[in-house]
This record gives structure tokens, sequence and C-alpha cells, in this order.
């Protein structure tokens, strides 16, 4: 299966997008100037020294997305790996546990998925006075997981029914034991999948609580860049160079991860498969 | 058997206008109308998904009472640090919501009381129960002590104006753009759905920046800023209705594309999953026309968009609140967005119980539709019950 992935155009070409920014953010910042210094002067458009021009305070646009793509994609790390810890587990012991646990878990699950992610993160971003990048990837993390949650209980609902399961309990394997080392290996290639979307979303979700002055406070980060363009009426004076690169990036880094997500559910999820 | 609409058991003689939806309600027991209507599957689902909701709502708002209180000190401290007289507010000067010490002394005095924290916990959670249902939503100190519920209430509606109308057309559109997409030539039909993906993946907020910057800057055509020219005063003359409409229109735009674009995704997938299905292969053998073809397939894969709507919905009221920020659009987000800068809890709290009601009422209204649409639902009522 992986080797099909290999050859599918589609998912090279998102992976390929997909790595260029994510190497761009992690080799980028070695190469660019510092982003947080007056170099030029305010507001150039983009010139052969300046790339991508000046922003209002005469600093390097270029230097600020390339250590913006950077703090973007950590967020997104964090908020990827919490809230697929998350999502794994309550997805795991709600699909796994017969009864009221179970069904606890589930309500849960659905409960906090009807909220609205932004607004959510919103109030809960704005009790902090010093927002640390790790801080922003775990609220995010912290209210992203259910609709992961949600796809896993589904996959456990089925799979726990399978004979090696019932071989484990047999043999007298604990329960834990087997919801994280019978079950879930068997979900590997689909938790993968999640953590991609799930970076991806986190990524957006940090943006968006950047845009209204709530993302990290000691970091450059895509919204950001967005937040101050903003901020300083870009659009109002035309400098398109420090509002149009960034969302292009963001735009860019979601559908790419999305396509290889479909990509590989295409491959992966057995009812899809079209081969 | 199809069961009968549940509307008839308001009527008293429904039973006799369905023999079949009498026997089976004999069958189980059942024999007066009144019990008869809350044993119908669809009230049952109704009632299963109002509490549901019911349960959400009530999950929220106690969030928002547990967290100015976990945190460490006096949550009325703790919101007015940055107002305090003489400390710096966010952007380093001084804070929007400074005020004299005599205002700040009122002001903290107000919240206290607002909420009651003299109190043991349990008293004080009462209590916010009792002003929530007496839609006291408390003071805002960023706009000078008026009721938080209030203004609000305001702002609440220039949402909608702008939610409502996009999700709708959008709705519209992006069907019909997605399903007339998918059954066009392989070129353009991906180029219809990366052209989509793009659109539904950006950052609402991002693309309102940028028809700011075309439609307002370089063309001219429309304002970049507030919701009436500032010139005007609100009134209900036509003039001034198409003042407002001209700055409507760009927030409008930048939310409606990117909306189509997510329809359009999901139309245009689902679409294709249909045109491979086993009836459509069938008739495409029999010669159907494509016309007609797209007109079956249409009908099953708008199924799973009904069900779309609510994460649109909930995905929609983000963007929209960033939307709002951009464009000056006096809505809940730019409200948020104020009272995050004035550090000003009580109104940003009212902001997001607001926020969080129109989403889950909106949600529980797409689950009734949806109830309504689907006649496999309602028939898998019937046989669960």
């Amino acid at each position: 299966m992986w080797r099909r992935l290999v050859r599918d155009g589609q998912f090279l070409m998102a992976l390929g997008v997909v790595g260029l920014i994510v190497g761009v953010g992690v080799l980028g910042p070695r190469f660019v100037r510092n982003p947080h210094a007056f170099v030029w002067l305010p507001n150039q458009p983009p010139s052969r020294q300046f790339l991508l021009g000046t922003d209002p305070f005469g600093r390097d646009v270029l230097a600020r997305l390339v250590v913006g793509i950077r703090t973007s994609l950590l967020v997104g790390v964090y908020a990827g790996l919490i809230g697929v810890a998350l999502g794994v587990t309550v997805g795991l012991v709600s699909g796994y546990m017969k009864g009221v646990a179970g069904e606890t878990l589930n309500l849960l699950t659905n409960v906090v998925m009807v909220f609205p992610v932004l607004p959510v993160l919103i109030i809960l971003a704005a009790i902090f006075e010093r927002r640390s990048l790790v801080l922003v990837g775990t609220i995010i993390g912290v209210v992203s997981w259910p609709w992961a949650a949600r796809c896993i209980r589904a996959q456990v609902l089925s799979l726990r029914e399978r004979e090696f399961v019932r071989l484990a309990k047999i043999s007298g394997d604990r329960h834990v034991k087997i919801a994280f080392l019978e079950i879930m290996p068997y979900m590997l290639a689909y938790i993968v999948m999640v953590f991609v979307l799930m970076l991806g979303g986190a990524i957006g979700a940090e943006a968006g609580i950047s845009m209204i002055g709530l993302g990290p406070t000691d970091a450059v980060s895509l919204g950001n860049l967005l937040f101050w363009a903003m901020v300083h009426e870009a659009t109002r004076v035309g400098h398109w160079w420090t509002f149009l690169p960034p969302g292009l990036v963001l735009t860019l880094l979601t559908v790419f991860s999305l396509i290889m997500h479909k990509r590989m559910d295409q491959i992966f999820n057995p009812r899809l498969r079209t081969w | 058997m199809s069961p009968t609409p549940f509307w008839l058991f308001l009527r008293p003689e429904a039973k006799t206008v369905n023999d079949a939806a009498a026997e089976k309600v004999k069958v189980r027991g059942v024999l007066h109308g009144g019990v008869a209507f809350f044993a119908h599957p669809f009230v049952r689902f109704l009632v299963s998904r109002g509490t549901f909701y019911l349960l959400a709502i009530v999950a929220g708002f106690t969030m928002t009472f547990f967290i100015p209180r976990l945190m460490p000190g006096n949550p009325v401290d703790m919101m007015l640090r940055p107002a305090q007289p003489g400390l710096p507010g966010l952007a380093g000067g001084a804070s929007p919501a400074v005020g004299r010490a005599a205002d700040f002394a009122r002001i903290r005095a107000a919240l206290e009381e607002f909420f009651g924290l003299d109190k043991p916990l349990h008293q004080q959670y009462l209590v916010f129960w009792q002003r929530l249902f007496r839609g006291d939503l408390g003071p805002s100190f960023a706009f000078s002590m008026q009721p938080v519920a209030e203004i609000v209430g305001r702002a609440l509606l220039f949402t909608l104006v702008l939610v409502v109308p996009v999700l709708l057309l959008s709705f519209y559109l992006g069907n019909y753009i997605g399903a007339s997409a998918a059954i066009s030539q392989r070129g353009v039909s991906s180029l219809v759905y990366y052209g989509s993906l793009f659109f539904a993946q950006m950052p609402f907020y991002w693309f309102a920046m940028i028809l700011s910057f075309l439609l307002a800057l370089k063309a001219g055509l429309f304002p970049f800023y507030g919701w009436h020219s500032p010139e005007l005063l609100p009134n209900w003359s036509l003039s001034f209705l198409m003042n407002v409409a001209w700055h409507y229109a760009l927030p409008f735009l930048a939310l409606l594309i990117g909306s189509i674009g997510t329809w359009t995704v999901g139309m245009w997938s689902m679409m294709l999953y249909e045109m491979r299905s086993d009836y459509i292969l069938y008739c495409q053998q029999l010669g159907f026309r494509k016309r007609t073809l797209k007109k079956y397939a249409k009908r099953n894969a708008m199924l799973p968009q009904y069900t779309g709507f609510n994460l649109v919905l909930s995905g929609l009221i983000g963007q929209t609140v960033i939307t709002e920020v951009v464009f000056g659009w006096p809505g809940l987000g730019s409200l948020g967005y104020r009272a995050i800068l004035s550090r000003d809890y009580p109104l940003l709290m009212g902001t997001f119980l607001v926020t969080v009601v129109v989403v889950l009422l909106g949600n529980f209204l797409m689950d009734i539709l949806y109830g309504l649409i689907d006649p496999r639902i309602r028939t898998g009522y019937v046989e669960r019950g």
C-alpha cells in the first residue's frame, strides 16, 4: 500500500508542496535577515534586495514570512500531537468500552463537537496575558480533538469484534493493553492521516486567533503577519506584499495537506479503494 | 410501512385517518392520543435532539462560569487588571478601558455585585443562571457600563444579516456548481474542484483583505470600512439603506465566495460517488439522458450536504467573526475584538454565549429539517421504536 502511495501523482505533488513549505520553515530562518530588526526604509514594495519589501517598521517581510512559517508549523505540530493524543484516547476508550463509560465519553465528544471552534479558542486564549507558542498549540489541540475521536471510535467499534481481539481477551490481556497495543496499531495509517489533517486545521486556527490579536505573544506567526497588516490598514494603503504572501502560504499549506489526506484515505480506506 | 406524519396526532381524528398507525400504537400498548404523540418516532427524535442541545448549552454556559473562577485570584481583579489606573494596557500605552480611580471603584463594585463573589460557589452558580434567564449578562465597562445583553443583541442582528443569507445562497449555488462540474468534462471538472478547494480552505478574512484591496482600493467600487458612511446618521430612509447595502457588499462577497467553495467541494465528491453507483450505471445502460441522470444522482448526493450544514455553520461563524473585524462590520466579531482589546471580560463572555446559542440553535433546526427530509431517518426511527 505504501508503494502505491509513493506512485500516486497527486499525493506526490501535494507532498512536494507541503514539503517545500515545511523545508522553508525549518531551514529558511538561517538564511534570512533578522525578522525583528529595522533593516530598510519602511513600506518599500518588493525589490531585488528585499524580495517581499518592508513593513511599516522597516522590517524585512520575507524574513518575517519565513520565521512565521516556522512558528505556524510548530503550533500546528503541538496542536496536532495533543489533538491526536486526545482524539485517539477518547476514541479508543469510548469505542472499546461498552456501557455507561463508553456512552458518556461519546456524549462528551458529541457535545464538544457542536461548539464552534474559533469562539471557544478565543475565550480560552483571552484568559492568558502572555501566550507562548506551546500554550497556543495546547489550547488549539485541546479544542480540536472531537472529530478525530469520532472517526476513531467508529473504526474501533468494528475492530473490537475481530478475532484477534477475542483471542487477546481469552489469553487474559488487560483491556488497556488490548486497546492500545492490539487495536491501535491497526489504525496507525489512519492516525497519521488524522495528524496531517489536524496539522492543517491547527495552522488555520492559529491564524484565526492571531488575527484578532490572541496568537502567540512571543513569536511571529503567519496569522500575526495578517493581523499587523490589518492593523496598519495595508489594504487601504495598497501594501499588498504584507498580506498576500502569508495568506497564500496558509492556504497552500491547508489545501495540500487536505489533498494528501484525501489520497491517503483513498488508498488506505478499503471502502473507498477503487483498485 | 411509512410512519404517520407526527402532526396528524395533533388532530383528534388522527387515529381514524391512519388505521395502520393506530394499530401500531395499540401494539405498543399506548392507547391515548396524548401519549401517542410522544410515542411517535419523530417526536421522540425531536425530544432526544432537543435534550442533547440543551445539555450542550448548559455545558457551554457552565464553562463560561468556571473559566474566570478557575484562574488564581479574584476574577474581578483579573478582569480589571488591565483597566487599573496606572497600569499599561495591551499595546503598551494606556488601555482603552482606563478610567479615573473613582470610575474604577464603581466598575469594580458593579462587577463584584454582579458576580456575587461574597457568596459560596454553588450560590454564585445559581445566581449566574438566574441572571441568564432574566437576560442579564452584566455591565460592559468598554461601553460605559451599558448592559452587555443590549450591546450583544444589536451586534447579533448584524452578524445574522451576514451569516444567514451567505449560508442559504452559498448552499444553493455551491450545490449547483458542484453537481454540474462533477458531470462535465474531466478538465473542467477537476479545475472547478481544485478551485473550490482553494476557496474553501483559504482564510475567508484573507480573501476579504484581497477583495478590499482589489475592489475598494484599485477599482474604488466599495468602501473599506464600517456599515454606513460616517457623514450619515442611521435612519430607515431608502438612501441610508442603500448606503448600508453598499458597505455590506464586500464582507458578504468575501464570505459568500468562500462558502460556495465549501459546498462545491462536498457536492462534487458526493456526485462522483453517486455517478459510479449501480442504479446510475443501470440507467446509463438504459440510455437515460445526462440531464436525467444528473437529476437522480443529485437527489442522493444532496443528503450528506444537509448534514454538512452544521459543520459549515460552525466554521462560517468563526470566519464571519474575523471578516467582520477586517471590514469593521459591527457584528459579534467586531464586538468580541473590541472586548479583547479593552479586556472587557463580561462583554467577551456575553458575545461568546450568544454565538454559541446561535450555532446550537442552528444545528438543532438543521437536525429537525434533516429528519423531515431524509426518509431513512424517519423510517429508521420507526423500526427502532
